[in-house]
């Protein structure tokens, strides 16, 4: 597949136009400065933050590089920096092998219970990792474990503190992503081009391997980068995983250096090692989804065939699909919503230790309706932020207006960054006027905003990367301005995109925990750090059914936003 | 008025109501979390733009020595903390420990039997015991950086190599040592006495053994930061700590050992005089070149 110009007709992006109404030119530099400026806020301003932190002194804020340095000498922070590439690349090669098969599975041949599939697949996103890693302790954990008899029979001598446990975990949180973004482009494939490819005579499975799948190859690779990059940051699972595992990861070292005696320059440095290591992956990942994405919505394209594949194979995949859904979401939130009945844990099922009590307890402690009103609150006002900010990035690139690449290079960091740490970054920089945002709700949101971005971008890149340039020019050879070409042309096409960036943006804005810890203040604490403390202080019961509560809102907005949006928004085609 | 706290839940809320209560007048919010983030929120504003609670209070009060000493703190006790046991009152007036704990040896009484379950803390390095230990991370809970401190002063080096090498299970916070020996995962923990007095009133198969060498001795740390917004509210605050009815319910619904001497009979608690303990050389404890050591070693013992 060495041919990109796939309609031989115009280059990806647009090409320049000359004549252009005044006005609109500079209302359009105007969205483009604003974009920019609430980059530098969001992002630059708080991570040079955290750069000169590695550099300085915290308690003089001078210039003193001795932790620095040594911190970079250390041995300890190298072997951990290994450990953790390995195991993030380790669980996103899994994640990719099991996600990219279900992906066209549900969405292009006629498995049965596709929908189900896919809409399962969309809450594993909706349960907070911690969840699903106190689970698989519950059932692969020492001793006690559920299923460790199981291991044990079959001759594996260990638990779920090990590295496949960690690897297994990592990637049931993390593979949900590759899922996304893969069915969304394989959506937005216009059917015209298999049709060529089977009126030439391909076969099915050469039809799948020569023409679909390098056309989503793009989407793979970004889904596959999200991925990579959640799983060097996932600290919920592998401070409960990794830490009695005995294995050392970034993310756990630098949260000790958060305990006394605070180090916050050891800390940045390490993160700055993580900046590092993420932004080349993710150089690596651009500039393979910059060759490999071809433009495949020209116009009036017919929506691609569903594939129908012989009887057996249909139960064998819906099986497998099953399998993995079931591993990476229904037993594990069975096992919290079993457990969030059981009155002393290590007593079993039995009648006389289930109860109520879990429940009626939490709303006796403390602000938990509140906490759930503000993780909404700021959930929703952060995805809308992020989706237009999105929107306009990937926009003014496609545009190649000034400075676009490197605005979008970095807005990718704060993703990596350890939440603490770049809560850190927001508070060094929103601490003091004209920008004293700390300690209000505003802060949350913004630092779930400059967080999670990237999320959204993906989105809206594979979205708008998909939409082929003839389009516009069509727009604009009937004189429509840039604003009315944007708003008629382009957002209608993207409208299955967007809806997924939101859904998802709102998703990792509602779990976020880790920059919450020390952003929240009083009367802002939000679900996730609620249900922190509650693991943090062993209320185990009352954490189970915090979660089952959570789990339970969740999956009604879903079934709501369905509803809604339509069920073409997130399981079909964006025609 | 804003109290930045790390006491459980449970205690915060139930003290922090209790003070709603008796002064309606003052709006209180609160601040509470685990206590290594307590501190890095402090440290993070003190490096910014100034601390915004007016009361901190650490459940670990080593912290509180150094930064008593680098002037974030005002200076003031309460008139009744002349009556505070020995050790409790912070050098020059900084800061005071409203209430003890202890860190000791807890076992699954479904799982193991009083006679059976460890004597001491050396016991816990033999092979009977390989594999079924679990301790929170010094990393992530601040009475564990104490804990570890303390057995560094009274054992040496050797003692948490010795552990590391039995199988010690290292777990996030004290939270999960405790669900982890309720359900059988490490049959014996290392944790707090208040969570083990608790349990045992809500009828968890739980039970502390007082080790032939002691209970490790913990103590808090409540102060006033340097600019607090509402100084008087917060030392009204700091009294009421000391008031029987906050030290009576400290004890009896909580499981704080009270700090104030006289109160030490009457709450239906275990006396702390009459376990054995050992406590930390605080001076050593709060020196950051220790602990910074003290936790390598940790980890190096446990990796």
């Amino acid at each position: 597949m060495n041919s990109p110009n796939l309609h031989g007709s115009s280059e990806n992006t647009a090409t320049r136009r000359s004549r252009k109404l005044p006005g609109t030119q500079i209302s359009r530099n105007l969205v483009w400065v604003l974009t920019i400026v609430a980059i530098g806020v969001l992002v630059a301003y708080p991570v040079a933050r955290i750069f000169w932190l590695a550099v300085s002194d915290p308690s003089t804020g001078v210039w003193d590089s001795a932790a620095f340095q040594a911190e970079l000498a250390s041995s300890a922070m190298w072997r951990a920096t290994w450990n953790t590439f390995i195991m993030a690349i380790a669980a996103t090669a899994l994640g990719t092998v099991v996600a990219v098969p279900m992906a066209w599975l549900c969405e292009r041949s006629d498995m049965p219970g596709r929908r189900v599939i896919t809409s399962l697949v969309f809450l594993t996103f909706m349960n907070p990792p911690l969840l699903l890693g106190l689970a698989y302790v519950m059932i692969f954990g020492p001793n006690i474990g559920l299923l460790t008899g199981w291991l044990q029979a079959l001759g594996i001598d260990s638990t779920i503190y090990s590295w496949w446990g960690l690897i297994f975990v990592t990637a049931c949180a993390s593979f949900a992503i590759i899922f996304m973004t893969t069915s969304s482009s394989l959506a937005g494939i216009d059917g015209d081009l298999e049709n060529a490819a089977r009126a030439h005579g391909a076969g099915a499975m050469s039809l799948i391997f020569r023409v679909t799948l390098p056309l989503v190859r793009p989407a793979i690779a970004s889904g596959a980068l999200l991925s990579f990059v959640l799983a060097l940051n996932a600290f919920g699972v592998q401070a409960l995983i990794a830490t009695p595992a005995r294995i050392s990861l970034l993310t756990t070292e630098i949260y000790s250096y958060f305990s006394y005696p605070v180090q916050f320059s050891a800390a940045s440095t390490q993160a700055v090692v993580l900046i590092v290591i993420s932004i080349a992956a993710a150089f690596g990942a651009n500039l393979y989804i910059a060759a490999k994405t071809y433009p495949t919505i020209a116009g009036k394209g017919a929506r691609a065939d569903i594939t129908q594949i012989p009887r057996w194979a249909r139960w064998a995949a819906f099986l497998a699909c099953s399998g993995a859904v079931g591993l990476s979401v229904v037993i594990p939130m069975s096992v919290v919503v079993a457990r969030s009945f059981v009155r002393v844990p290590g007593r079993g099922f039995g009648a006389d230790n289930l109860w109520l009590g879990n429940y009626s307890q939490l709303f006796k402690l403390g602000d938990v309706s509140g906490a759930l009103w503000n993780s909404l609150r700021y959930g929703l006002s952060a995805a809308a932020l992020m989706v237009l900010i999105a929107l306009a990035l990937t926009y003014f690139r496609r545009e190649r207006a000034p400075g676009s690449k490197f605005v979008f290079t970095i807005a990718e960091i704060p993703f990596v960054v350890p939440g603490i740490v770049l809560a850190i970054g927001f508070i060094a920089a929103f601490s003091r006027p004209p920008l004293a945002l700390y300690g209000t709700s505003t802060i949350l949101v913004l630092v779930y905003v400059s967080k999670f971005l990237p999320i959204a971008i993906r989105f809206t890149d594979n979205a708008l990367g998909q939409i082929g340039s003839e389009l516009e020019e069509a727009a604009y050879a009937h004189g429509a301005s840039a604003g009315r070409t944007f708003l008629r042309v382009l957002l209608p096409l993207m409208k299955r995109g967007l809806t997924t960036a939101a859904v998802l943006s709102f998703i990792f804005a509602f779990n976020e925990l880790s920059a919450s810890i020390l952003l929240i203040g009083t009367g802002t604490q939000v679900a996730s750090t609620v249900l922190l403390q509650y693991s943090q202080e062993g209320l185990i019961g009352n954490m189970n059914a915090f979660a089952a509560v959570l789990f339970g809102i969740t999956a009604i907005s879903y079934a709501i936003v369905i509803r809604l949006a339509g069920n073409s928004v997130m399981t079909a085609g964006t025609n | 008025m804003v109290w930045y706290t790390s006491n459980a839940t449970p205690a915060a809320e139930a003290i922090g109501s209790a003070f709603e209560k008796k002064y309606p007048e003052i709006e209180l919010e609160v601040f509470q979390a685990g206590g290594s983030q307590v501190i890095a929120k402090v440290e993070a504003e003190a490096m910014s733009g100034g601390i915004k609670a007016d009361i901190v209070d650490y459940s670990e009060g080593a912290a509180a020595v150094g930064q008593a000493k680098r002037g974030l703190f005002q200076r003031y006790l309460p008139p009744s903390a002349g009556d505070l046991s020995p050790g409790l009152v912070g050098e020059n007036g900084f800061w005071f420990s409203p209430w003890y704990l202890t860190s000791t040896i807890v076992y699954n009484t479904d799982r193991i039997s009083e006679a059976d379950a460890p004597k001491s803390w050396k016991e816990l390095t033999e092979p009977k015991w390989k594999g079924k230990v679990g301790m929170a991370s010094p990393d992530y809970a601040g009475t564990a950086v104490a804990t570890v401190g303390i057995w560094q002063q009274q054992f040496g080096d050797d003692y948490v190599n010795k552990l590391g090498a039995n199988g010690l299970t290292v777990f996030e916070g004290f939270g999960n040592v405790h669900e982890s020996v309720l359900s059988g995962q490490t049959p014996v923990g290392i944790n707090l006495s208040f969570r083990a007095l608790q349990a045992e009133k809500d009828g968890e198969p739980m039970a502390w053994v007082t080790p032939e060498e002691g209970q490790v001795l913990l103590t808090f740390a409540a102060a006033i930061t340097k600019n607090a917004k509402h100084p008087n509210a917060a030392k009204l605050f700091q009294n009421f700590l000391l008031t029987d009815e906050i030290q009576t319910m400290a004890a009896e619904d909580i499981g704080y050992f009270p700090g104030m001497s006289e109160m030490a009979e009457d709450t239906g608690i275990p006396d702390l005089d009459k376990i054995k303990k050992f406590g930390a050389d605080l001076d050593e404890l709060s020196d950051p070149n220790f602990i910074a050591e003290v936790k390598s070693n940790f980890k190096n013992a446990t990796s």
